[in-house]
């Protein structure tokens, strides 16, 4: 038993733990600014005392119960784009007839895997598996072997660890990767199939956002040296087309609050959000009904990637390609050019256009 | 072997049987593959078996194997209760050091015996309300809408708090996250509007072990009243092996106190008896024996120094022709109240059923288990309170607004032990209509406040889809022009799947909710 001044002095030393941990936990990479990618260590915290973790982690505890995220102040993307150089192409365009000759054909066409992928890196590719009812011939869902060409292409280049990740709206993730295919594809050449967990969402800042302030992102998107998103053309009732750069709702936890004025905060999304590429999957279309699809009859196959490190360009070139819409028509593909986040003035840009 | 590696062989056994129950609980997830049938327990319980079938008039063939727990009560008497049944289990390990000393008059032994009786002519007349009574099914609602969600919360609350600062920690945590969701962790969190309640009986149900040791098994178990049916005459019991001293060691051991000590000898009541043979370990004397005899069968009176057994005694419970008909009489009014309630002529509004059951005289089949609530992966499948009146407590619903009924899911029909929810492929399954939305304007965000959303018609699994988007330009009240997108339902498509009211960005009650399916006819034109 604990006598009085013990039990006080340990009272004292816990609530000053508390009280030290209560301050803001600030958890931000930094990333200089340069025209290549940095290789970033692993993300590693300097050592903190027994007293200190226990202090933090019940005051943790306490707010998590208490249902208030943790903020995270200054939280920027480790990965970043990689712009073309001189000659390269700022967007390719690729087809053919099978879909690993096809998306391989698209990143050697923007200048190679190489350029993207350094060895020893984290890479997470960011598919769309954004349901789990249907299975990839209806178009849904991300090709499973556009996915696992990727995958193969990353750990050719050196890749440490090649993770593919996204969170459904509907269904479990667990049934979703099996039913997409993309876990069976993905797992046969050594990737691997990671289930977002609740735990791992951060609450992240969005500066730059001309509406969406903050929003729950998946801190392993943040930490990680690569991210490829590989989104799927789709048909959409509100968006209108679901492409790159309304994928980037599948990295956060709270999707509600996007729809609320869903043009604007999809772009809001990319102004942090900016993966190293953006491979739009477009071996099969879903032209209605999206973006659960369910038919086979609003399957288009098109076997075309469109690829590039611009979600503006990428969206809109496709919007064009098989919506017969303009890039404008789209809300966010035109807010995301007035905040500055691409450009869709492709007769000034460098196409290339590859048949593999 | 000796009394003393008879308690142990009896402990052990009572955790090989707990555990392996919990384990069959966590391995009830979608697309399991177990080889030892998930219901189980629910195979062997002759109560939920028996019921079930004489209630819905068919044969369960699954559960035709209670038979063999039946024969085992006739051999062995209340063995069940003190060896394998997980609640008698939990009840043995979670008692006072001191027994209460209120102890309920042995008639109140009886009520076990009336609510089985009520239960019968009830399942007779095509109702299992009772069956919120069983054991199994306590001990598995209870583990599914209560435990589980709370070690759920429990486990995130740490992982969130440790992951980033304990890097360590991190391999456990991705391990349990990656290997775990979806299967023995539910994918999501799971939410019970009634898990308190569920878990505040289970606590009584403990806590009433500080009465009286095993008051549930004693007083109240419908399915210990089957094997102390069984037990008046089955074939192993405790007898005396030779003369007593009337020490009364062995009353004060029975969890049961199913021995009565005489100055001229003892009595053991064979149908209270759980064969648990603390009895046995505590007499000084090796008096008591537990064995098969074809002696002692029938009720004699002892005399000081002779060697028997008297059962059935004027103080313990005998059922007489009076209780019989009595219950009868008590499962007649109480099923004729259950008819008299405002559910009983119309549906409550909500009472949306799992796929196939309602088309399948639902209530005469289900044993309010809990299986397809532990196994629907969004938690949507909910204990039910009163929305299908007294009648239906504890049978399932699904509450959109809480979980949906995923369109790539079969699960419920799967799982459920007596194929109340049919067993149904996943196409047949999609097509069963289980409820049709109404989008009410008045609240619906492009209808009522201007703004657009249509997150239900993006979420709307059908092809084509049963909601249709309208474009309109609009003026606000404020006089504002608006171009908007409104949802309208084509009700005809509906399935009342529940993923758009599940999904509705609206506070409180969604803007679109699935009510009861209305079978109309095509519309004329």
């Amino acid at each position: 038993m604990l006598s009085r001044r013990e039990f006080l002095r340990l009272s004292v030393v816990y609530a000053a733990g508390v009280l030290a941990a209560c301050a803001p936990q600030v958890t931000s990479t930094q990333v200089s600014p340069t025209s290549g990618p940095t290789i970033v260590p692993p993300f590693s915290p300097a050592p903190i005392s027994t007293a200190t973790i226990v202090a933090r982690a019940v005051s943790s505890a306490a707010s998590t119960f208490a249902a208030s995220p943790t903020a995270i102040a200054k939280a920027t993307m480790t990965a970043t784009p990689v712009p073309p150089t001189a000659g390269e192409p700022y967007l390719v365009v690729t087809r053919g007839t099978t879909p690993g000759a096809i998306v391989r054909a698209a990143v050697n066409a923007l200048g190679g895997i190489s350029k993207f992928v350094k060895p020893g890196n984290e890479v997470i590719l960011k598919p769309n598996i954004c349901n789990a009812q249907n299975t990839f011939e209806y178009a849904s869902t991300t090709n499973p072997e556009v996915m696992a060409e990727l995958v193969k292409m990353c750990l050719e280049a050196g890749a440490k660890r090649v993770r593919v990740m996204d969170q459904p709206f509907s269904g479990t993730a667990n049934i979703a990767y099996q039913r997409s295919g993309i876990k069976g594809a993905v797992e046969k050449v050594g990737g691997v199939m990671e289930i977002m967990a609740n735990a791992k969402y951060v609450n992240v800042d969005f500066p730059n956002g001309r509406d969406l302030k903050s929003s729950k992102v998946y801190q392993d998107i943040l930490k990680a040296d690569v991210v490829i998103n590989v989104p799927i053309a789709k048909h959409h009732g509100s968006a209108q087309v679901t492409l790159a750069m309304k994928a980037m709702m599948g990295v956060i936890q709270d999707r509600n609050d996007i729809h609320m004025a869903l043009d604007q905060r999809i772009a809001d999304l990319n102004t942090l959000l900016k993966p190293t590429l953006h491979i739009i999957d477009a071996i099969r279309v879903l032209t209605k009904n999206g973006p659960t699809g369910g038919s086979l009859d609003y399957v288009m196959q098109a076997n075309t990637i469109i690829a590039s490190v611009d979600p503006v360009a990428a969206d809109g070139y496709t919007t064009q390609l098989f919506f017969k819409k303009k890039p404008e028509q789209i809300g966010y593909i035109k807010y995301g050019a007035e905040m500055g986040l691409g450009r869709y003035d492709f007769a000034n840009l460098r196409i290339k256009e590859v048949t593999a | 072997m000796t009394s003393t590696q008879w308690r142990r062989a009896r402990q052990t056994t009572q955790i090989i049987s707990v555990v392996l129950f919990f384990l069959l609980a966590l391995l009830t997830f979608r697309e399991s593959n177990s080889l030892i049938p998930l219901d189980l327990y629910f195979r062997l319980d002759p109560f939920a078996a028996f019921m079930a079938m004489l209630a819905s008039r068919a044969i369960i063939a699954t559960m035709l194997f209670a038979v063999v727990a039946v024969v085992f009560g006739f051999v062995f008497g209340r063995a069940w209760c003190g060896w394998l049944c997980p609640l008698g289990a939990l009840l043995d390990w979670v008692s006072p050091r001191k027994p209460g000393r209120i102890e309920p008059h042995a008639s109140w032994r009886g009520v076990k015996y009336i609510l089985l009786i009520v239960a019968f002519f009830a399942a007779l007349l095509g109702n299992l309300s009772l069956l919120i009574l069983d054991p199994i099914t306590i001990v598995n609602r209870t583990f599914a809408s209560a435990f589980m969600p709370v070690l759920n919360v429990i486990l995130v609350a740490v992982e969130t708090a440790l992951y980033s600062i304990v890097p360590p920690l991190q391999p456990l945590f991705d391990g349990i996250e990656q290997n775990f969701r979806g299967t023995v962790l539910s994918a999501q969190q799971t939410f019970y509007q009634l898990g308190w309640m569920l878990a505040v009986s289970f606590v009584a149900i403990v806590g009433m072990n500080w009465v009286a040791s095993r008051f549930w098994c004693r007083y109240l178990c419908p399915l210990g009243a089957v094997y102390a049916l069984q037990a008046k005459i089955s074939w192993l019991r405790p007898r005396a092996v030779k003369d007593c001293s009337h020490c009364a060691a062995c009353m004060k051991a029975c969890p049961t106190s199913a021995i009565t000590v005489m100055k001229d000898g003892f009595t053991v009541d064979p149908a209270e008896c759980v064969m648990c043979m603390d009895c046995v370990t505590e007499c000084p004397e090796s008096v008591i024996a537990i064995n098969f005899s074809t002696a002692d069968r029938r009720p004699q009176t002892i005399d000081s120094g002779r060697r028997s057994v008297v059962s059935g005694q004027p103080t313990q419970f005998g059922l007489s022709r009076r209780h019989f008909i009595g219950s009868a009489l008590v499962s007649v009014g109480m099923i004729a109240l259950f008819r008299s309630a405002p559910t009983a002529r119309r549906d409550d509004a909500f009472l949306v059923r799992p796929p196939g059951a309602r088309e399948n005289n639902f209530l005469d089949k289900c044993i309010r288990c809990a299986e397809c609530t532990k196994v629907c992966p969004t938690g949507g499948l909910q204990p039910s309170l009163f929305e299908s009146g007294m009648e239906g407590v504890w049978s399932p619903l699904l509450v959109s607004r809480i979980g949906y009924c995923d369109f790539s899911c079969n699960a419920c029909g799967q799982i459920c032990p007596t194929g109340a929810i049919p067993p149904l492929s996943l196409e047949d399954k999609r097509k069963k209509i289980i409820g049709v939305a109404y989008i009410d304007q008045n609240r619906c965000i492009p209808w009522a406040m201007y703004r657009p959303c249509v997150v239900c018609e993006e979420m709307c699994p059908l092809s084509p889809k049963a909601i249709r988007l309208e474009e309109v330009d609009a003026v606000t009240p404020d006089g504002n022009q608006v171009h908007l997108q409104r949802p309208h339902m084509v009700h005809d498509l509906c399935i009342g799947c529940g993923i758009c009211e599940y999904q509705c960005p609206q506070v409180g009650p969604a803007a679109i909710r699935i009510y009861v399916p209305t079978k109309l006819p095509p519309i004329e034109s």
